[in-house]
């Protein structure tokens, strides 16, 4: 009750320092969770595109030709993909494939179909994942499909479920579902999107595998598109005039990047669309600390008179120092609190499209490691900056300065 | 043979200045017995608020010995110096020193937070101190509501809530004006005469007129 009381004194008439401290820590951290969010879900993508270290690939991006109706744009495709892999150093072309005409729980959702090298060349993060039997589809018929987003939460893995699939239902079981944030290769953009995260992107979709026997199973009710963009996986053993002449073949539709080509792109300097999203953030974040160390100093400085008089009523420095300190870092636990509850509910509210599904943060352990990290700093700002601000004004100089 | 209340002796401060010192107190040797009221003058400057603070334990100084009350002050640190304070010293500063925007009552009963003085008793208290000095129906009114001879007062009962043994007081009537300044120093000397010990640092004459010593300094020393 005394403390409360001594502490009160602190208090007393700052309410608006306090809550403009209690905004600036939240705002630091908010922004920090924003910057540090952003930039894992965009180096996510690449970890995923890298990890295999397989670099026998090109990937093609068609421009303008193929636009138009679905169907043909597929036709054309198919076309092209097959001239492509008729040549000399090309193992094999490896398309996305979709469906349209697919319904959940009454709500229209894609199916994607991967080919097996796909799966192998981009190990997906699953969360549990059983394995596809060879042809993609169970001895008794169902349709194996990886999950992929939290409308899916319902579901578990190795449990039947069904989907209406050109109005007719299709029975299918889970073998695995993929880990937030949902990222997964898509491969359908045209012109010249030549950065990895516009080839992996956010798809929650249920994903089976391409194979003649899935081909046929889904076939039968619904047109199977194939993604506009390729890539081409080349021959171990390629020669460089042989990825010439690919690059030569690919170029009469569109552009083509080699993977290294990619991870170049996607490192670049001229800043793209994906470091002007993280450069927002990351300058608010550096304003909103900026701020807050220096209204911190700004009301530590205004409350050492307050401490000098206590100090005369008996106030060691050492108790006066806590209650400041402790003040800041109050505030601070705060906002940390508003911080972790901002990141609690972020699928919740980005479900229900309260925030926007394409404001794309990845929050995993290791972001809240990062943000756990830049709270560290901030408190120790808040214990470091009044022990500066006593040990530079001693209690003396007040009254000498009151005095004046 | 029985220790005087107040013992210094060959006491030195310097203050750091630039890559010298300046050395603000200078041999000062000090015996004050309890019970005695005290008056330090001297010119501006001469180090009469240094000494004060000192005495105080609200600074420490470099070279010398000074006991209070029997006790070696030297070496205390922040917490027991702190402690001496609360249990000993009242304070009085020029400018009142208040918390404001916080009431009267609050701020006499301030030191009380400080030691192990019971809760409940505190109101009590703080309310007998104000009867003291006069303002017993100014309790529940806010610091910054007062007149400057009002607060000049509410410090003086707020130094006086801890029972403490000595009074310190720095141009307690500096910023008064002279019938105000005289009640104050009335009011120390009623003081006084309850046996507590009051050390007043002043320019002004009559201030003087109340004390029954005078030590006057000059450039950091004692000079008579
Ligand atoms: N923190 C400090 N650093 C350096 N010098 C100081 C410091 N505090 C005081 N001094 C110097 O010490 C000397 C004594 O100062 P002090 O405040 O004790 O004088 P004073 O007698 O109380 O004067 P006044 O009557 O004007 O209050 C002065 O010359 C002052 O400039
Ligand atoms: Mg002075």
């Amino acid at each position: 009750m005394k403390r409360f009381k001594i502490l009160s004194v602190f208090l007393k008439n700052s309410a608006l320092s306090l809550i403009l401290l209690f905004l600036l820590m939240s705002a630091a951290l908010l922004f920090t969770t924003q910057f540090v969010g952003l930039y894992r879900y965009q180096t996510y993508a690449l970890d995923l595109f890298i990890q295999n270290g397989n670099d026998r690939m090109v990937i093609f991006s068609p421009s303008g030709l193929m636009d138009g109706d679905l169907a043909v744009a597929s036709q054309k495709q198919e076309a092209f993909s097959q001239e492509v892999e008729s040549l000399s150093g090309v193992q094999e072309v490896v398309s996305i494939y979709h469906i349209n005409d697919s319904f959940y729980n009454n709500s229209a959702f894609s199916i994607y179909l991967y080919d097996k090298t796909l799966l192998d060349l981009f190990p997906l993060r699953y969360s549990g994942f059983q394995g596809f039997t060879s042809t993609g589809i169970t001895e008794d018929g169902k349709l194996q499909v990886i999950l992929s987003g939290d409308y899916f939460d319902g579901e578990t893995v190795g449990e039947p479920m069904e989907m209406r699939v050109g109005g007719k239902n299709i029975e299918m079981l889970p073998v695995g579902k993929i880990k937030f944030p949902y990222i997964t290769p898509r491969f359908s953009i045209s012109g010249n999107g030549s950065t990895i995260p516009n080839y992996f992107s956010r798809n929650e979709l249920p994903i089976a595998l391409m194979t003649p026997e899935t081909k046929k199973l889904l076939g039968e009710n619904v047109t199977i598109y194939t993604n506009p963009s390729f890539l081409v996986y080349l021959e171990e053993d390629y020669t460089q005039q042989e990825l010439e002449a690919v690059k030569e073949k690919l170029s009469e539709y569109g552009t083509s990047n080699t993977y290294q080509e990619l991870i170049d792109k996607t490192n670049e300097p001229p800043v793209t669309n994906m470091e002007n999203a993280l450069l927002l953030p990351l300058a608010f974040s550096v304003v909103a600390t900026i701020a807050f160390l220096s209204v911190s100093i700004l009301s530590i400085y205004k409350k050492l008179d307050q401490s000098a008089i206590l100090y005369l009523c008996g106030c060691s420095k050492r108790r006066s120092y806590l209650y400041l300190s402790g003040i800041l870092a109050g505030v601070g636990l705060l906002a940390a609190a508003l911080t972790a509850g901002y990141i609690t509910l972020l699928p919740v509210l980005q479900h229900h499209e309260i925030i926007s599904k394409n404001m794309l943060l990845l929050v995993d352990e290791k972001s809240l490691l990062l943000v756990g990290i830049y709270l560290l700093f901030l408190l120790l700002i808040s214990f470091g900056v009044p022990w500066l601000m006593m040990r530079k004004y001693s209690p003396l100089e007040s009254y000498r300065r009151m005095e004046r | 043979m029985k220790q005087p209340f107040i013992q210094m002796r060959e006491v030195n401060k310097f203050y750091p200045l630039d890559k010298d010192r300046f050395q603000a107190l200078k041999g000062i040797n000090l015996t004050i017995e309890e019970g005695e009221f005290v008056a330090i003058r001297g010119r501006s400057g001469a180090g009469k608020s240094t000494l004060l603070h000192i005495l105080g334990c609200l600074d420490g100084f470099d070279e010398g010995s000074y006991t209070l009350n029997g006790r070696e002050v030297k070496g205390l640190g922040d917490g027991k110096s702190a402690r001496l304070r609360n249990e000993t010293i009242g304070f009085v500063l020029q400018d009142f020193s208040l918390v404001d925007y916080r009431s009267v009552l609050f701020n006499v009963s301030l030191p009380l937070y400080f030691g192990k003085y019971p809760s409940r008793k505190m109101k009590a208290k703080a309310m007998e101190m104000l009867k003291l000095v006069g303002l017993e129906d100014q309790a529940k009114k806010k610091a910054n509501q007062l007149s400057g001879g009002q607060r000049q007062r509410v410090a003086i009962a707020r130094a006086m809530v801890t029972d403490p043994k000595l009074i310190l007081a720095d141009e307690p009537t500096g910023a008064l004006d002279s019938r105000t300044a005289g009640e104050i120093m009335e009011l120390l000397q009623t003081l006084n005469r309850r046996g507590v010990t009051v050390v007043v640092v002043t320019h002004d004459d009559v201030v003087e007129s109340y004390a029954r010593r005078v030590v006057t300094m000059s450039d950091g020393e004692i000079v008579d």
